[in-house]
């Protein structure tokens, strides 16, 4: 259902997207083949609400790596939001919607943050953000020193809604999804995917890199708020490391809906999708009856196999095509000049 | 802080592209806006300013156990610092430096001699960086995605293959070398070791022809290889290297520790990274000098201390190690060729 909805409103897709959603299909129909118990409505729902943080996440973190630029942030924005939500809430228990607003503007204001040192300063992307990650880590702890604390009933269900059993949260990972796909084609959109695949070439025709870049981390910012939020839901509690595990999941799934490491390629539903496929496969593996601490040696050979993927097409286009390798050396090239600057 | 940092700021945003032809005052304002010369005096001055958290500081002992702990950042920043320098990334290292640590227990309590399981271990290691240096030269995979799967590839083996005896007591020449309480001459054991690595990953990085080819090819690896530099074997040798000191690391803290189990890595990994941006290494590869890692990696050591010393929170604690990165890079950036439009 999601495929077809998404794949509907897109002109254009790319065949990484196709490769995404295609690992996801396999790994997901593994798991309902051996594990019979995943095969209802209720299950699939969980599911769906267990992949939400890293799905809403890895959004945040593909669109800056778009632009070529690394988001460590995603782990202290997304901690300091669980831990926000879970302390603010158990104190004012009625006011769920203004605490939300308030994580929200929260991301906004980190993202922005983010942004505008690394591009108007000129500072490097991946310091700022692990900068800025440590900071927020601290913060959390101060906030909050141990795991712990009650989420109330209602703020949690505010995320967990369920409308005739199919859940709310894939409306809204829908949604988002639609938004990045209208995003990815106005003005904004092309100047992101310029900046990743040629700066200076954006530079030159004008776009408005600076402010599209800026723009990039304030929107990972709010999802990676989003995704702390849906976090506090799923654990209802605080937890000021809840942040950690995200920051090497999200790339893994990033790397898993085939977005380029090298910026200019990719798209946020595929590393969605990528994300459904890493929340899938532990399960799998349980459902398979394979000790879960093989289940990291798994998930780095499927990264491996995702990555040989580009390699397999680039191959058989080249069988196909001869003159088309020497087009593709011509454009590393030139990436490669515009990085010593 | 922000203090000591400001006066050289303000010298270095008189230099112009060519010191050479600049007078005296002005070639003293260059050098001083040095990333390394500006990370060796904040080094410096943290001594005199330890005094602010505990009248105890400065304090013979506590330059002893900067350098003691420091030892350990300085060896795994010195993998990390290497890779990066080519404009990749290591990931693997807490699963390495698990691998060196649970090897060597391993095998010296199976009872092989101590030296046999060290080479063993640092062996092990070196194919691990092996791997990965294959897997980026020839697979041409990005880095980051790469070191990032086979550390998890590694971990899930380590846990797989350890079960039922994850955690390795140290042998006991390990844990009297490295635990500090050995002196040789009056200076502790940890000590030496740390003047002799940082002396040989030195001359590795800056004065070998495999440092010089890393940097040529953290630069531009076009370019690198119209020049003729082997390229492939370049990475590949790099990230080996970093192998083995991941996995030195792990032997090392097997003996300090007089233990390891397979988490003694895990809280290295974004240390490594700061320890090299502090340093005032560039993150995207081609430029920056092993001296400015090591004063990054006594830096924060000498920070860690006091921050413990002055009895903060480890909330605080954090705060204070992200806000000291944010000017490190700040100031690394007003140092350099101000005014330099990136594009």
């Amino acid at each position: 259902m999601t495929i077809s909805t998404i794949s509907a409103r897109r002109r254009r897709i790319s065949g990484e997207l196709v490769a995404a959603v295609v690992i996801f299909v396999v790994i997901y129909s593994l798991l309902l083949a051996v594990a019979p118990f995943e095969r209802n409505l209720y299950s699939f729902s969980n599911f769906v609400v267990l992949m939400m943080p890293l799905a809403v996440a890895v959004i945040g973190t593909s669109t800056v790596l778009i632009t070529g630029g690394f988001d460590l942030s995603v782990a202290g924005t997304l901690g300091l939001s669980n831990v926000l939500a879970t302390v603010l809430t158990s104190a004012y228990p009625d006011m769920g919607v203004p605490i939300t607003i308030g994580i929200l503007g929260l991301g906004l204001v980190v993202g922005l943050f983010n942004g505008v040192l690394i591009v108007l300063l000129g500072l490097q992307s991946i310091a700022v953000t692990l900068a800025s990650y440590i900071c927020m880590t601290g913060v959390a702890l101060i906030l909050l020193p141990a795991p712990g604390g009650s989420v109330p009933i209602e703020f949690t269900s505010m995320f967990k809604l369920s409308v005739g059993g199919f859940p709310a949260a894939l409306g809204a990972l829908i949604v988002l999804c639609l938004l990045w796909a209208y995003l990815s084609r106005t003005r904004f959109g092309t100047t992101l995917f310029s900046i990743g695949s040629d700066r200076q070439a954006a530079v030159i025709s004008g776009m408005l890199v600076r402010a599209t870049e800026v723009g990039a981390y304030a929107f990972a910012g709010v999802m990676y708020a989003i995704a702390g939020l849906f976090l506090t839901a799923v654990t209802a509690s605080g937890d000021p490391n809840a942040g950690f595990p995200f920051l090497l999941t999200s790339f893994a799934a990033v790397a898993l809906g085939l977005v380029s490491f090298r910026g200019g390629k990719g798209s946020a539903i595929g590393a969605v999708f990528g994300a459904g496929s890493l929340i899938a496969l532990p399960k799998l593996l349980f459902g398979l009856r394979i000790q879960d601490f093989w289940s990291g040696a798994i998930l780095g050979i499927t990264i491996l196999l995702a990555l040989s993927l580009p390699l397999l097409s680039h191959v058989a286009k080249r069988r196909r095509r001869r003159p088309a390798a020497a087009a593709v050396t011509d454009t590393r090239s030139r990436k490669d000049l515009a990085d010593v600057e | 802080m922000s203090n000591n940092t400001l006066p050289t700021d303000q010298t270095g945003t008189t230099i112009l592209p060519d010191p050479r032809q600049e007078s005296v005052p002005r070639r003293i304002g260059a050098f001083f806006a040095q990333p390394v010369v500006i990370v060796w005096i904040i080094l410096v001055l943290m001594f005199p300013l330890s005094r602010i958290v505990s009248p105890n500081f400065p304090s013979l002992g506590q330059l002893e156990s900067t350098l003691i702990l420091g030892l350990f950042l300085v060896v795994v920043a010195f993998g990390q610092g290497f890779v990066i320098l080519t404009g990749g990334f290591d990931l693997s290292l807490p699963q390495t430096i698990a691998l060196g640590a649970f090897l060597t227990g391993y095998l010296a309590n199976t009872g092989w001699p101590v030296m046999g399981a060290i080479v063993a271990a640092t062996i092990g290691c070196a194919l691990i960086g092996l791997i990965n240096g294959l897997l980026v030269a020839h697979a041409k995979f990005p880095p980051f995605i790469v070191t990032l799967a086979t550390g998890s590839i590694l971990g899930s083996v380590l846990l797989g293959v350890s079960r039922g005896t994850p955690a390795q007591p140290s042998p006991a020449a390990l844990s009297s070398l490295f635990s500090g309480k050995e002196s040789f001459l009056g200076v502790p054991t940890p000590i030496w070791a740390l003047v002799i690595f940082a002396l040989i990953a030195y001359l590795i990085q800056m004065r070998s022809t495999i440092g010089r080819r890393t940097f040529a090819v953290g630069n531009s690896e076009i370019a690198s290889r119209v020049a003729g530099v082997p390229v492939s074997s370049t990475l590949i040798i790099v990230y080996t290297i970093a192998g083995i000191s991941s996995g030195l690391a792990g032997i090392m803290l097997l003996g300090y520790s007089s233990g390891a189990d397979l988490n003694i890595g895990a809280s290295w990994l974004l240390p490594s990274i700061t320890a090299v941006v502090v340093g005032g290494s560039a993150i995207r590869g081609g430029a920056g000098s092993y001296a400015g890692t090591i004063g990054g990696a006594l830096l924060l050591t000498v920070l860690g201390i006091d921050i413990s010393a002055a009895g903060f929170s480890e909330g605080v604690k954090q705060i204070l190690y992200g806000v000291i990165i944010l000017i490190a890079l700040i100031a690394a950036r007003l140092g350099k060729d101000t005014g330099a439009a990136r594009i």
